[in-house]
């Protein structure tokens, strides 16, 4: 019989999964990262442990967003190098679970 | 300062610590001021979720059960050990787990949370939402309120109960937890996908209000140390893994990834099939067991549920909202002996180490301690289930071949991967970590 | 001056989901808040009293829910707050919605001077109750309100309103109450109200009018003013951007976007004979790689 777990595995884009998520959005981001640590960080955790897929390495830089953050706190404790500053954003905005 | 941003016990976070713990204390006639940060209680909440042990509930809401937003009652559970195109598993069910108040429910967050907050409200407690806690407040030494980021936003009361989750900022604050390290903190990111009813009960063989819980280990996480969970629901079924930040950033993998894998292995791809996401949620859980449990008290100062990493997750326990349940009205108790004395100092609160200490809550970590990096050990999360699985295939393989007996088939199996030496100390180390 | 504000508790846009291949909206996932427009209604109310004195009723029509819109304006600064209800209103159309609305707005001793509504709801999106509002009331009114500034002429208030039109284009009016004002959800940022306000808006008791008792008040006989074909998402065609900065606010990073990101677009003018516009023609393509 044929096996099937060796088949790829066909990958579901993180933004249709966050498209499902509800965000109210705030202006101002409640994560902030001194991309100057990023420096010639090629560990990078946070690229990989954020659920959200938030971060990214474009052309050698660190990007990353806040909005669509699931507020779980996982990518200040994978930082080795603690150059993400992670807080709640203000009271009622931000994620909103709503069937999980 | 104005009465109305007086209290006498402020409670951060609407969970199940937070919530039993204000619902206990109104009752007893307190003021009770309760501050969540979501726009409602289990906004920012995540779990499994299986709800063990909800008879804890009973004391202060009876027949709770018949009111509460319970998705399933549990009957049956499931250990699977997970290889690449294999599973083996440990099917167990009872009907003695049927009868209420139940050995165990599955919940959907959100709905659960805002229920068990309304009784908190209906008792007389003062629900803040959508109001994040910013720090404490001291005199001295002493915690005397607390910061809210609002304008004009501080609160008074002579004790405070930091119920504030698992990135526990307050505790922290207060110099009792110390900075998590990403070995011992786990990620669980999940999906609830929605099926009928109908069939829920005929894939996961349930009647009624039956449900399941599933849990996985071995190639449900890949190369990445963790597990899996499949819960059924009353319309939904909720699959996730748990994964260990530390093994997650090593390995490369993302989360989202390695549930796409697990939804798509040959054992459980089948049932998942037709089910419709309706949402994708993460939370870090505190899995460092009693290594991570902070000091509890400060004056002023009382730490529950998961902000005190009350987390039980030894491979076949999977609990937390039964901890956060007990250690909120252990809590609760707390406040109230040190309102009768008038004291809230660091001695005053020290009944609430106590009470959990004669409780399960302390009694169950302590005693498991070992667990945690038992079930981290790297061939039990990738050798073993693999390993299991093929045993038994050997042992169910038909090819009109004499048979050997099931030990030495199963030993030589074994022992192509393991050495016996390494075979029997993880043995030991599995019976030093659970059974004995 | 007296102000009222029509509020509603709506599904917010951010919670509403609509599956891709059926259409179907799913209610039960909708997050019921205050409308955003409606907001933005109360803000430009509360500003304005602010500057002229005066005071704020807040009113909305809706279930037991719909509590919570009012608490928001509480909390916000609303004087009054009064809730409409009646278990028949779940059928109302917005033509009957806004003669209860006129209803109640009558039964008190004057009109008030300035009436703020939201241009519309996220759900329906209809934008008729406020303009239907003005009609009852016989007030004139300005709608899709999105600039507003208050000054004074001869004593008495004068509005300047900027208000918007199709395409991009902008009226600019000058008014005088009475009058009703509809107002888009772009007008202003509503306050994040302090704590103590919040928590005496947590524990007010708010009254409720059962719309059928105010006189003058009956449901209006409404056409069928909508029928809905389809519903699904907008699916716009997907379109190359550069990477805006991450440490800059969305609005600041939308700003980059449109602009075309942080290199800016260059013209360089090139002088002389034919031959060598030609020459430097073809070095500038070579080197940009067009050829």
């Amino acid at each position: 019989m044929q096996s099937i777990a060796s088949e790829p595995v066909a990958m579901q884009p993180i933004e249709e999964r966050l498209e499902l998520v509800r965000f109210k959005v705030d202006k101002t981001p409640h994560i902030r990262v001194n991309t100057a640590a990023c420096q010639g960080c090629d560990l990078t955790p946070c690229v990989y442990v954020c659920p959200a897929g938030l971060f990214e390495i474009l052309g050698g830089e660190m990007h990353f967003s806040y909005e669509h953050c699931l507020e779980c706190g996982t990518c200040y404790v994978a930082c080795e190098r603690k150059a993400i500053e992670w807080d709640y954003p203000r009271g009622g905005w931000g994620v909103s679970f709503r069937a999980s | 300062m104005h009465a109305q941003q007086q209290f006498d016990v402020i409670v951060v976070g609407a969970g199940p610590a937070g919530s039993s713990a204000a619902l206990r204390l109104a009752r007893a006639g307190l003021r009770v001021a309760l501050i969540e940060r979501g726009e409602y209680p289990g906004a920012k909440n995540v779990s499994g979720a299986v709800f063990y042990a909800p008879g804890l509930l009973a004391e202060l809401l009876p027949s709770f059960w018949e009111d509460a937003p319970f998705e399933r009652y549990i009957t049956r559970r499931v250990l699977t050990f997970l290889g690449k195109d294999a599973a083996l598993s440990l099917d167990f069910r009872t009907r003695h787990f049927a009868t209420p108040p139940y050995n165990g429910v599955t919940l959907l967050r959100p709905k659960f949370d805002r229920w068990l907050a309304s009784k908190a409200v209906e008792a007389g407690a003062l629900l803040i939402t959508s109001t994040v806690v910013d720090d404490l407040l001291y005199e001295g030494e002493r915690v005397i309120g607390v910061q809210c980021r609002r304008e004009a936003g501080a609160l008074y009361a002579p004790v405070v109960i930091a119920a504030d989750g698992a990135n526990s900022f307050l505790a922290k604050k207060a110099g009792l937890q110390r900075e998590f390290s990403p070995e011992e903190m786990s990620l669980g990111v999940k999906e609830v996908l929605r099926l009928s009813a109908r069939t829920i009960e005929e894939r996961f063989n349930l009647t009624g209000d039956e449900g399941m819980a599933s849990e996985y280990v071995g190639e449900a996480t890949g190369p990445v140390k963790g597990g899996a969970f499949l819960y059924t629901n009353r319309e939904t079924l909720s699959l996730g893994i748990i994964v260990q930040i530390a093994s997650l950033a090593r390995q490369r993998v993302k989360p989202y990834e390695l549930l796409d894998r697990f939804k798509q292995h040959p054992s459980v791809a089948p049932l998942v099939r037709d089910g419709v996401t309706l949402e994708y949620s993460a939370h870090m859980i505190p899995e460092g067991g009693w290594q991570l449990v902070p000091r509890l008290v400060r004056s002023g100062l009382l730490v529950a549920g998961d902000a005190a990493a009350l987390v039980f997750a030894t491979g076949i326990f999977l609990e937390g909202m039964n901890f956060a349940v007990a250690s909120g009205l252990a809590a609760a108790e707390t406040v109230l002996e040190a309102h009768q004395k008038g004291d809230f100092s660091a001695t005053g609160l020290a009944g609430y180490q106590k009470r959990l200490e004669q409780s399960f809550v302390l009694q169950d970590l302590r005693r498991f301690r070992l667990t945690p990096a038992f079930v981290n050990n790297e061939r039990l999360q990738n050798l073993y289930p693999e390993l299991f699985c093929e045993a038994a295939e050997q042992v169910f393989r038909s090819e009109g071949k004499p048979r050997k007996k099931l030990g030495p088939t199963i030993l030589t199996t074994l022992r192509r991967k393991v050495s016996l030496w390494t075979l029997l100390r993880d043995g030991w180390q599995a019976g030093r970590a659970l059974f004995f | 001056m007296r102000f009222a504000v029509c509020l509603k508790q709506a599904p917010d846009s951010s919670s509403v989901y609509v599956d891709p291949i059926s259409g179907e909206v799913d209610t039960e996932r909708f997050v019921q808040t205050l409308n955003a427009a409606d907001a933005c209604a109360l803000e430009a109310a509360l500003r304005l009293k602010e500057q002229l004195g005066g005071s704020v009723f807040a009113l909305t029509l809706g279930p037991d829910e719909s509590e919570e819109a009012l608490r928001v304006a509480l909390a916000m600064g609303a004087d009054t707050v009064e809730r409409i209800w009646h278990p028949s209103a779940v059928n109302w159309g917005p033509m009957t919605i806004a003669a209860a609305l006129a209803a109640r707005l009558r039964a008190d001793s004057a009109l008030p001077d300035l009436i703020f509504c939201g241009e519309q709801s996220s759900d329906w999106a209809s934008g008729t109750v406020g303009p239907a509002l003005a009609v009852y009331l016989g007030l004139p009114q300005i709608t899709g309100v999105i600039g507003l500034k208050a000054g004074q002429e001869a004593g008495r208030p004068v509005l300047q309103v900027t208000r918007r039109l199709e395409r991009g284009y902008r009226e600019r009016l000058l008014a005088e109450p009475p009058l009703l004002l509809t107002v888009h959800e772009t007008l202003n940022e509503p306050r994040y109200p302090s704590l103590p306000a919040h928590l005496a808006a947590l524990q007010a008791r708010i009254a409720v009018c059962d719309p059928l008792s105010l006189p003058g008040f009956a449901a209006v006989q409404e056409a069928e003013e909508t029928t809905v074909v389809e519903v699904r998402t907008p699916r716009p065609r997907p379109h190359r951007i550069p990477i805006p900065d991450s440490q800059l606010s969305p609005f600041e990073r939308i700003g980059e976007i449109i602009t075309g990101g942080t290199a800016r677009r260059q013209a360089r003018l090139v002088e002389g004979s034919p031959e060598e516009l030609a020459r430097e023609l073809v070095r500038f393509l070579k080197e940009r790689g067009f050829v």
